[in-house]
């Protein structure tokens, strides 16, 4: 019990330096070591295009009624989805860019793809963590608030590594960018209804737009907020405090709108033909866990090693929970989407989940289930566990590999399909930027002081109490 | 877990201390569950945070009542769906299994709807809270409204009523009281007067 007695608050400074920093040094350099060794054992594809051919073998008179029939229709030929027949081979009727293997290096920048937009996904998540704190005018917070903070300076990596995959590969990974570069109009063999009615939206200008300036935005906010809260050690009172409020609030206003339009244009729009309304909140729901996930391990490891103080069990167990509530809130936003358009059987919607349903997908689909429901709510259930610190790791470890693969079901499938694995590109390549961001973030910790010690709420937090 | 027949038991005798601030009487609480006494229990007029740990009680068994109305939730659906849904009557919808994916929304929705209200009912029994149920006894007239009250058992000579009257006045408590064992009807209420 923390009531009675006061605590004395001291700044603590972190020293990067001996096992840790060699220790994340060592996990970048093994990374890029499997990444390279990934590179140059990749499976040679037979044809090479520069870019997706579009299938011109299109029955003319088809192109009418082309959007009645889903791309189902021409992908899987004569299939049967849950009893229902969706088409047949002679029946091509739905013009899509051919499904020619794509060039081996596509596989490099797809992983390249989904590890960028993870790390930014966790760092502007991190840094919703920070100003939801203000905006709530939660306390509990506050002792550890100086670890979403790092995380958050990792957002420019990030942003740079997708915009460079979209500038480098994009044509191979987004098929509607392929397309617009033929320009073509109604009535010419291969137009496609559907892309030419998004592509007043799904341009190469507009994306190119938002994948910088949302960044760039969220960077801003980020710096902004950042130097309120140093400024508040050195000088302390209630005016940055306040200040932190307003720009939280504005913040995350800004934010609800952006990461949705940039789950659109990055991860939605490998399947440009499919759309789910409740995508950009499912993607939230995977930075957001990851990064509870994320700020656990950080807070566990410091305080280990002797730093963060005020942290107590208190503060674990309220993470833990947060884990615990957010993995569900998670599977519930997967569900949601899933189970409508399993009930209703369409198949242009279909089609998403059908092709994660075969071969080369299906063991991610239900590891996906597993690593980021079951085990999170079987194993957090008890109060004991959330305020175990090895079981939290364990958990925690097990969501960040879920959410990873969680992503990897997201954007493989509608871009690389079968030509996607797990091989040491794609180990290496996780591990390369678990190492960087590692480094990345206890540098940005060892910067400045642990504690915001002159925080309105830093005493409240010290003495937090869950009361049970 | 504190004995709640005690209280209700006439013939025990009971030491009351009437506290007007919350830190102290938390305080005093800490201390005199420390010094070995049998506390009864504390009344307060609102939630006061950290008080189980005060007064020494084990965690509640609530989270596992929880558990066990999620379960029979779930179990309940489990047999409406399957029953109405497959085996009085299979209902072919979409052409989807019979039993399937399809129970999930039910499922969760009536383990959520059987723990919510379990929980509560649970919670009301076990603290004598139930509708219409009316306060047993008051010892305070301001009990319900800002003093708080710890009662603690005397009659097994843990500690010295001296010393615990003494301990609940340097704690800041404003009135001490004992009540004696002269039968159900007519106790006696003896007003300890302050050690200075």
């Amino acid at each position: 019990m923390s009531h009675g007695h006061e605590i004395h608050i001291h700044q603590e400074n972190y020293l990067f330096k001996g096992k840790a920093k060699t220790l994340s040094l060592a996990l970048l350099a093994i990374g890029i070591l499997f990444t390279v060794i990934g590179i140059f054992t990749l499976p040679v594809t037979e044809h090479h295009h520069a870019a997706p051919v579009v299938a011109t073998s299109v029955a003319e008179h088809g192109a009418e009624h082309a959007t009645e029939h889903a791309a189902t229709a021409h992908e899987y030929p004569g299939q049967n989805i849950n009893g229902v027949d969706v088409g047949h081979a002679d029946e091509q009727l739905y013009p899509v860019v051919s499904e020619h293997a794509k060039p081996a290096a596509t596989r490099v920048f797809m992983n390249l793809l989904l590890n960028g937009y993870f790390v930014l996904l966790i760092s502007v998540c991190g840094l919703f963590f920070f100003a939801l704190q203000y905006i709530a005018n939660a306390g509990w917070a506050t002792v550890l608030l100086r670890v979403p903070q790092a995380m958050s300076t990792f957002l420019p990596i990030g942003a740079i590594v997708i915009l460079a995959v979209f500038f480098i590969d994009g044509e191979n990974i987004y098929h509607w960018l392929a397309y617009e570069k033929l320009h073509l109009t109604k009535g010419q063999a291969g137009f496609d209804k559907i892309l030419d009615s998004k592509s007043w939206f799904l341009n190469s200008k507009v994306v190119v737009g938002f994948l910088i300036a949302i960044p760039v935005t969220w960077i801003l906010f980020g710096m902004k907020l950042r130097s309120l809260s140093y400024k508040e050690d050195a000088e302390g009172g209630l005016t940055f405090f306040n200040k932190s409020i307003r720009l939280g609030a504005a913040f995350v206003l800004v934010f609800g709108f952006t990461l949705s339009i940039l789950s659109w244009v990055v991860n939605m729009s490998v399947d440009a033909h499919w759309y789910s309304t409740i995508f950009s909140l499912y993607n939230f729901a995977t930075g957001w866990v990851s990064t509870i996930a994320i700020i656990i391990l950080f807070v566990l490891y410091l305080k280990r090693n002797g730093y963060l103080n005020l942290v107590t069990d208190e503060h674990i167990h309220d993470l833990g929970k947060f884990m615990f509530a957010f993995s569900i809130f998670w599977t519930y936003l997967w569900f949601a989407q899933f189970i409508l358009i399993w009930y209703a059987n369409i198949p242009e919607e279909t089609v998403y989940y059908y092709k994660r349903w075969e071969s080369p997908f299906k063991l991610h689909f239900f590891l996906n289930l597993i690593l980021n429901f079951l085990i999170p709510f079987l194993v957090l259930m008890t109060r004991n566990n959330k305020r175990n610190p090895k079981i939290l790791t364990f958990v925690a470890i097990v969501i960040l590999i879920g959410h990873w693969n969680d992503l990897y079901l997201m954007l493989m499938p509608g871009t690389i399909d079968k030509q996607a694995g797990i091989g040491f590109l794609e180990v290496g390549m996780a591990l390369a930027f678990a190492g960087l961001f590692i480094y990345w973030v206890l540098t940005a910790l060892s910067k400045k002081g642990l504690v915001p010690v002159k925080h309105p709420y830093i005493d409240e937090s010290a003495h937090h109490d869950v009361g049970v | 877990m504190i004995d709640s027949k005690l209280f209700l038991d006439k013939n025990k005798t009971v030491m009351f201390g009437i506290f007007e601030n919350p830190d102290k009487f938390l305080d005093t609480v800490s201390k005199v569950h420390q010094k070995g006494a049998q506390i009864i229990d504390c009344y307060t007029p609102f939630p006061m945070h950290g008080i189980d740990k005060a007064m020494g009680l084990k965690r509640s068994l609530l989270p596992i009542g929880a558990f066990i109305c999620g379960c029979l939730g779930f179990l309940t659906a489990a047999a409406l769906e399957s029953y109405t849904m497959h085996f009085d009557w299979p209902m072919i919808i979409g052409n989807k299994p019979t039993i399937g994916v399809s129970y999930v929304p039910v499922l969760f929705e009536t383990t959520v709807l059987f723990t919510a209200f379990g929980l509560a009912i649970l919670f009301f029994t076990r603290s004598k809270m139930l509708h219409g149920k009316m306060p047993s006894e008051r010892i305070d007239f301001r009990q319900t409204d800002d003093r708080m009250v710890i009662a603690i058992a005397t009659d097994n000579n843990a500690v010295d009523k001296n010393e615990l009257s003494n301990m609940l006045f340097s704690g800041g408590a404003v009135l001490v009281k004992e009540r004696t064992n002269n039968g159900y009807e007519d106790f006696t209420e003896v007003e300890i007067k302050s050690a200075n």
